[in-house]
């Protein structure tokens, strides 16, 4: 399975919600976002996050996911 | 695909969502959806190959973002609906993932973990806030097949509604009267009356208070609440964040210690309904629905609780709150 690409570098996150966030969209135009700690030098993480804006276009050739969510 | 009908007796929109039918149900472990696509195995939701904490948007949502059909908001806003009102089903259902480790749960996560997903639920309150068409925001976890969870991998929830649901509406209404007749925010009443009495304080730190309520609804049920008055996630300060985060695990983790055996529970967080609508007594704390009542036996929501909505509770809340003591450890 091929593995969309961020569109956007991260930048800072307007929300405050100390958290990392990269954006992508998945085949069938459901979006994922992937979350971790912001980068050391960006902060302690309670005052300064960073985001990515946007969603990328569906990625052509992946394949969807066999099973989905039953929650 | 997904369509909200007013119960006319109850003034109350429920959803009719009949292709959750189809939904992935009790998947083998190397088929799980939540897990990181590996290479080599099945693909999945998350088709990366290792992650910290994951969203994505529900594939079998009861509210999906977009969908065919009219704009909802004219019939939700209607003062006088017809006897069966009906409209377009529209809102938001993500999943949130806690870890790729497709084993543990919530409560074996280290608090640093439960400290980002805090921050992970707090961005994705502020960013579905700003929606428009949102109401009301309700992050959530289910766990165990008790409860109805279909998917073992470490996962929780977040619906987005384009109207305020029956019960945090009518609490609202509450607190609103509390405030106008005291001057003071209910939450905080019910925090600084807990501490005073201390029968049903479970934990006590600088920034949270976790106490079985006055009037459980579930034996061992627990309120984990700001001591101060915060509104929402958002208005954490990191300290206060981070003492939830361990209270939470703690409380987590003596719920699993009670009975020696994975506590099903429903996990709630009550705060207000979005960024754009604190009002004066929505005072955030996390609300904790165990189901079990004593080893292997569960409480269930039977006729009283389901037809006539009064909860008969067979623990006494004091005695709840002595032996959740014993094992929730700060």
């Amino acid at each position: 399975m091929s593995d969309p690409a961020p569109t956007h570098v991260p930048t800072t996150d307007p929300t405050g919600a100390g958290i990392r966030v990269v954006r992508r969209t998945l085949p069938d135009g459901r979006y994922l976002l992937l979350y971790s700690e912001p980068e050391a030098g960006a902060g302690d993480g309670d005052d300064t996050e960073s985001d990515a804006a946007g969603d990328r276009p569906p990625s052509h050739g992946a394949r969807a996911a066999s099973s989905g969510t039953g929650s | 695909m997904s369509e909200l009908r007013r119960d006319p007796r109850r003034d109350e929109w429920l959803i009719m969502a009949p292709h959750r039918q189809d939904r992935t149900f009790h998947p083998p472990t190397e088929h799980c959806p939540l897990c990181p696509t590996r290479s080599g195995g099945s693909p999945t939701e998350i088709p990366v190959e290792d992650f910290d904490i994951a969203v994505f948007e529900n594939r079998f949502p009861g509210l999906p973002r977009e969908t065919a059909g009219p704009d909802p908001r004219p019939v939700l806003d209607d003062p006088t609906p017809p006897l069966y009102a009906r409209t377009t089903g529209r809102g938001q259902c993500e999943v949130v993932v806690y870890s790729p480790d497709h084993e543990g749960s919530l409560g074996t996560l280290d608090e640093a973990r439960i400290d980002r997903l805090l921050r992970v639920w707090t961005h994705r309150y502020l960013e579905l806030s700003a929606r428009e068409e949102i109401r009301h925001i309700f992050i959530f976890e289910n766990r165990g097949h008790e409860i109805g969870v279909t998917l073992g991998h470490p996962h929780g929830q977040i619906y987005a509604y384009p109207f305020v649901p029956p019960i945090p509406a009518r609490e609202q209404e509450i607190e609103r009267a509390h405030h106008e007749r005291t001057g003071r925010c209910l939450g905080c009443d019910i925090v600084a009356g807990e501490i005073e009495s201390g029968s049903r304080v479970v934990l006590q730190g600088d920034h949270v208070l976790a106490h079985v309520p006055f009037a459980p609804r579930w034996p061992y049920e627990i309120h984990l609440c700001l001591r101060p008055h915060r509104s929402s996630l958002a208005e954490l300060a990191g300290e206060e964040r981070r003492e939830l985060a361990a209270g939470l695990r703690a409380i987590l983790a003596g719920y699993d210690t009670l009975f020696d055996a994975p506590m099903p529970y429903i996990l709630a967080v009550r705060q207000a309904p979005t960024a754009n609508s604190a009002g004066p007594g929505s005072h955030l704390r996390i609300e904790l629905y165990p189901a079990l009542r004593a080893p292997g036996k569960l409480k269930y929501r039977a006729g009283s609780e389901t037809a006539m909505g009064i909860t008969v509770t067979a623990v006494a809340p004091e005695r709840a709150a002595e032996r959740l003591r014993e094992v929730v450890r700060s």
